[in-house]
């Protein structure tokens, strides 16, 4: 498909971009203190500004608006990446129940460290890794049926095992912690409190991630026609499925462990994606990951500025945008 | 015809499961250029032949030699330089353009880092010339009539390059304007390209048209094989169909063609 701004793209995506940084940059300004816009243009190139000011912008908003577009471009990807692979219009990392393992395994591995006080095993980022990868294969395996994957059953086995892993989650928080608050930042997602680590640490893994998908951009064009359409054109279909697994549960649980569950945005954008830039994996994994940073940012704007003095959990405001969407896609897939 | 023979089927059995085999010692011996069609009843093992020459199936008894080579042990991606697979059903999940699809043909030669290979475009544009797609190469695929969503599965499957097209009933669900003119277009294009085609057919009196030999295929084994004229006759159709047929012969065209008995 060719999408409505596909024309003359090469003169467009320079636009496109720098429109995305004066974007992100306006974003530094929302928040409980607004700060006007030429202070953080003044702020970003090194002059001095108010002090207090300065450090909301340079240590607690940039980090936060990194982290956000960040995150949405690697969750985008992975929807996208997903779809694309599984031949399904709903694939994301939230729906697929990924998201749910990575924060169990992330909780459970805080609470054996605080109250275990097990040493080994107990890395966060490896042990929702883990169960990220095993939420995933779980899901697969749920839905499988004889090399098929009907598009509703690996909606529903998503369900399950997302409910399982959510279950768990609030489980292990409750009976160590004895409170239930803390399971709001996991289950529903939140930029608030990220810093210069997270920012870094994302950095390295969505650009790792990212562009070894980008690489794969025609086996996932192939695995879009049929498992065996793709193995007809030469693509090792079970290597690249796994590629695809641990490469997807490895992004989706580096951001779950940093903001929490957030979903539905891995499901909106290589739609729209799609529909601007058309269906050619070799433009919608790059153009993906571009919105959804672009969207991510938004909506945590929207989180943070209208709802104060409190935030709203992001994921609250992803679900508000993405549910619609699910129900239109999935009516009109099955129409068809 | 003395082109060499280069795919080589000896004692061939497949079986799914430990018990009933699929596929009974067949041996069949086939020449570049050679249109070949496979006709039989549902279940004969049609489909299972043509997968396993494919080398989806790989764990047969017996050996397929293509080039001197056993398939089992080829690269996907190297068999996907020598055969092309068209199946009947194809419904990409995104609304690619046609010329996206067509395109995709030249997978196999691409690599890691090298998204396109020399010559992909002239292949391509060769492809889109050769089936009539001048003009659609924007238009999506979805929005296409099946006769012309037939012609771009063809299309991408002749700029995927390869001396083998295997096709699986590549007309069954067309109506009898559409399939006729494709497959007509198709055979005069597979001569130009100087391709060699194993197809299934279930339109037998499509197959004779098409064909220049025919194996009968009924049980998992091979009952009849030969030149239309040869194979089909009145007992072996009736043998392997279970039917009571009339064989004529084409007023105009002169190939074998069946009636089937009405009582």
């Amino acid at each position: 498909m060719k999408g409505i701004l596909f024309k003359g793209r090469k003169l467009i995506l320079p636009f496109f971009a720098l429109g995305i940084v004066l974007f992100l940059i306006l974003n530094l300004s929302f928040g409980s203190v607004h700060i006007p816009f030429h202070e953080v243009l003044l702020s970003l190139i090194g002059k001095k500004i108010e002090s207090v000011n300065e450090t909301i912008i340079l240590n607690i908003r940039l980090p936060r608006v990194l982290v956000g577009f960040l995150a949405g471009a690697s969750l985008s990807v992975v929807g996208c990446a997903f779809q694309g692979f599984l031949k399904n219009p709903l694939a994301d990392p939230y729906i697929l129940g990924i998201s749910s393992g990575g924060a169990f395994g992330a909780v459970l591995a805080i609470a054996l460290q605080q109250f275990v006080g097990w040493k080994w095993f107990s890395n966060m980022e490896t042990m929702s890794f883990l169960f990220a990868l095993l939420s995933t294969m779980i899901t697969y395996f749920i839905a499988n049926n004889k090399g098929k994957l009907p598009i509703t059953q690996l909606i529903l086995s998503g369900v399950i095992v997302n409910l399982i892993f959510s279950s768990a989650t609030t489980f292990v928080i409750v009976f160590y912690w004895r409170n239930i608050a803390n399971s709001t930042f996991w289950l529903m997602g939140s930029l608030s409190g990220v810093f210069w680590d997270d920012a870094i640490r994302l950095m390295i893994s969505s650009a790792v991630g990212i562009s070894i998908l980008m690489f794969f951009s025609e086996n996932l064009n192939a695995m879009s026609l049929g498992e065996e359409e793709a193995m007809y054109l030469g693509v090792n279909v079970e290597r690249f499925k796994l590629l695809n697994f641990v490469l997807g549960s490895f992004l989706t649980s580096v951001i779950v462990s940093t903001i929490g569950i957030v979903g539905f945005v891995g499901l909106v954008v290589p739609h729209i994606a799609r529909l601007l830039f058309g269906a050619n994996h070799k433009i919608s994994i790059p153009t993906s990951a571009l919105i959804g940073g672009v969207f991510l940012v938004t909506c945590d704007s929207i989180a943070r500025s209208l709802f104060q003095p409190t935030e709203m959990p992001i994921g609250i405001i992803t679900s508000f945008i993405g549910a619609p969407v699910f129900i239109f896609i999935l009516k009109w897939r099955l129409r068809s | 015809m003395n082109q060499k023979e280069f795919l080589i089927l000896e004692n061939l059995s497949y079986s799914y499961t430990d018990r009933i085999k699929v596929l009974k010692d067949i041996n069949l011996r086939i020449r570049e250029k050679e249109l070949i069609g496979i006709i039989g009843p549902n279940g004969s093992g049609k489909t299972t032949l043509l997968k396993c020459v494919a080398g989806v199936l790989k764990n047969y008894e017996g050996s397929i030699k293509i080039y001197g080579k056993e398939i089992n042990t080829f690269r996907r991606k190297e068999i996907a330089k020598i055969i092309t697979f068209v199946s009947q059903n194809f419904s990409p999940a995104f609304d690619f353009t046609v010329k996206e699809l067509i395109h995709m043909g030249r997978i196999p030669y691409h690599t890691f880092f090298q998204n396109s290979s020399i010559g992909d475009q002239e292949i391509v544009e060769a492809a889109i010339l050769a089936m009539d797609l001048n003009g659609f190469e924007n238009r999506r695929f979805n929005n296409l009539s099946e006769g012309e969503k037939r012609r771009v599965v063809f299309a991408k499957a002749l700029a995927q390059d390869t001396t083998i097209l295997l096709l699986d009933e590549p007309f069954a669900h067309l109506d009898i304007n559409y399939s006729y003119e494709t497959a007509k277009l198709i055979r005069m294009r597979v001569r130009e390209f100087e391709k060699t085609i194993i197809g299934v057919f279930h339109n037998i009196n499509m197959a004779s048209l098409f064909c220049d030999r025919i194996i009968v295929m009924n049980n998992g084994k091979i009952i009849a094989e030969g030149d239309p004229e040869k194979v089909y006759r009145e007992e072996i159709i009736n043998e392997a169909f279970k039917t009571n047929c009339t064989i004529i012969s084409h007023p105009r065209i002169k190939k074998p063609q069946v009636l089937i008995d009405w009582k």
